[in-house]
């Protein structure tokens, strides 16, 4: 059974189609139910989790967001998303090398986080570069294969070495949609 | 077996498996009609035991992990519906056939009772589903088959075993005894 995907994923996913499709209006107020949706739930918004992030990673992806939405400028919310996405993915990766140190935590659990920032990848990343950069995407795939079975065999060496792999990776090859300053 | 003079089954053999169907029934209902709140009540009761479900204080991984627990409390709870409402018939059936063999009355009550004790089996799903969101997957999975997977439904597997034995014997011995010396 596959798992389910967070709202978070499903709306930004959602967002960025309205956005690919030059639909700003619509997808600022798409960003606004969001809010409304997740806070509904007792979860953090989009807004919430970019400056949660941004206090974890030191980045300024929520004032980048706010900036974007203020100024109904397309190409900016897009690297806005593009880069909370990534942080996302970096926040479930890190997730992962703590987990891969801990023998208590359960084979299941550390499979859910995997997929989780593979989801990232394939439901932003893949869906939106899979046609431009294939090759690239194809490549990212292929490390986040291996980082997959990394993670199965426990092999934390192994895993840390994919992630920084998968990472500069993201970062180079999205450089012009992603924010400036990014970790690695 | 004669199929023109059929014996019922015992009377409170039929009466098991038709609780058993009525707890199916109901708990088909209940999931039909209240399937957000056994979600809901699944996913707090997991939230409440972060150590049991391994989260981790980030919200969409424990979103994810919450939501399976969700599911699969549900999944359980569906499995107890369709195994209640097969192992009442399949009881119903084998009570009638066993009222129906030419056993001695003391070796048909044995078997009956037996057999209906397998009805018990399906509550095994029953406990996992309520169990999972406070113990865990493993956990309640260990509780359902200590309380019910093994005593019962390996009750009912053995005396599935005992009737085709005995029921073959018994044919065996009707042969040989139609036939002519």
């Amino acid at each position: 059974m596959r798992q389910p995907i967070p709202i978070l994923l499903d709306r930004m996913y959602g967002v960025l189609l309205l956005l690919e499709q030059s639909k700003t209006a619509e997808a600022i107020y798409q960003i606004g139910t969001v809010e409304e949706l997740l806070q509904t739930k007792g979860l953090p918004g989009l807004a919430q989790t970019a400056a949660k992030l941004d206090q974890a990673y030191r980045t300024t992806v929520a004032e980048s967001l706010g900036a974007a939405i203020a100024a109904r400028d397309t190409a900016r919310l897009k690297s806005a998303i593009y880069s909370l996405t990534y942080l996302l993915m970096l926040e479930k990766l890190d997730q992962l090398t703590a987990m891969l140190q801990n023998r208590d935590v359960r084979p299941d659990t550390r499979k859910v986080v995997m997929d989780l920032a593979r989801d990232y990848f394939s439901h932003i990343f893949e869906e939106t570069f899979g046609r431009r950069r294939p090759a690239q995407v194809k490549a990212m795939e292929q490390t986040l294969d291996r980082m997959d079975g990394a993670v199965r065999q426990q092999a934390a060496p192994q895993f840390e070495q994919l992630r920084r792999q998968l990472s500069q990776a993201l970062l180079s090859h999205f450089a012009a949609e992603l924010l400036p300053g990014l970790p690695g | 077996m004669n199929a023109g003079a059929l014996k019922a089954p015992p009377g409170l053999g039929v009466l098991a498996c038709l609780l058993l169907f009525g707890f199916g029934e109901l708990s088909g209902a209940l999931q039909g009609g209240y399937r957000e709140e056994i979600r809901q009540y699944a996913t707090a009761a997991a939230q409440a035991r972060p150590a049991v479900h391994q989260l981790t204080g980030v919200a969409d991984i424990d979103q994810v992990l919450l939501e399976r627990v969700a599911d699969r409390s549900l999944a359980r709870l569906h499995t107890f519906h369709l195994h209640s409402h097969g192992l009442g018939l399949v009881t119903l059936i084998l009570l009638t056939i066993v009222a129906n063999t030419r056993f001695s009355p003391k070796t048909r009550t044995a078997l009956s009772l037996w057999v209906a004790l397998g009805l018990l089996y399906p509550f095994g799903w029953l406990t996992i589903s309520l169990g999972l969101p406070m113990m865990g997957e493993a956990a309640a999975f260990q509780l359902a088959e200590r309380l019910f997977f093994i005593p019962f439904g390996g009750a009912y597997l053995l005396a599935v075993g005992a009737l085709i034995v005995l029921y073959a014997a018994d044919l065996i011995k009707q042969r040989r005894e139609n036939t002519p010396p």
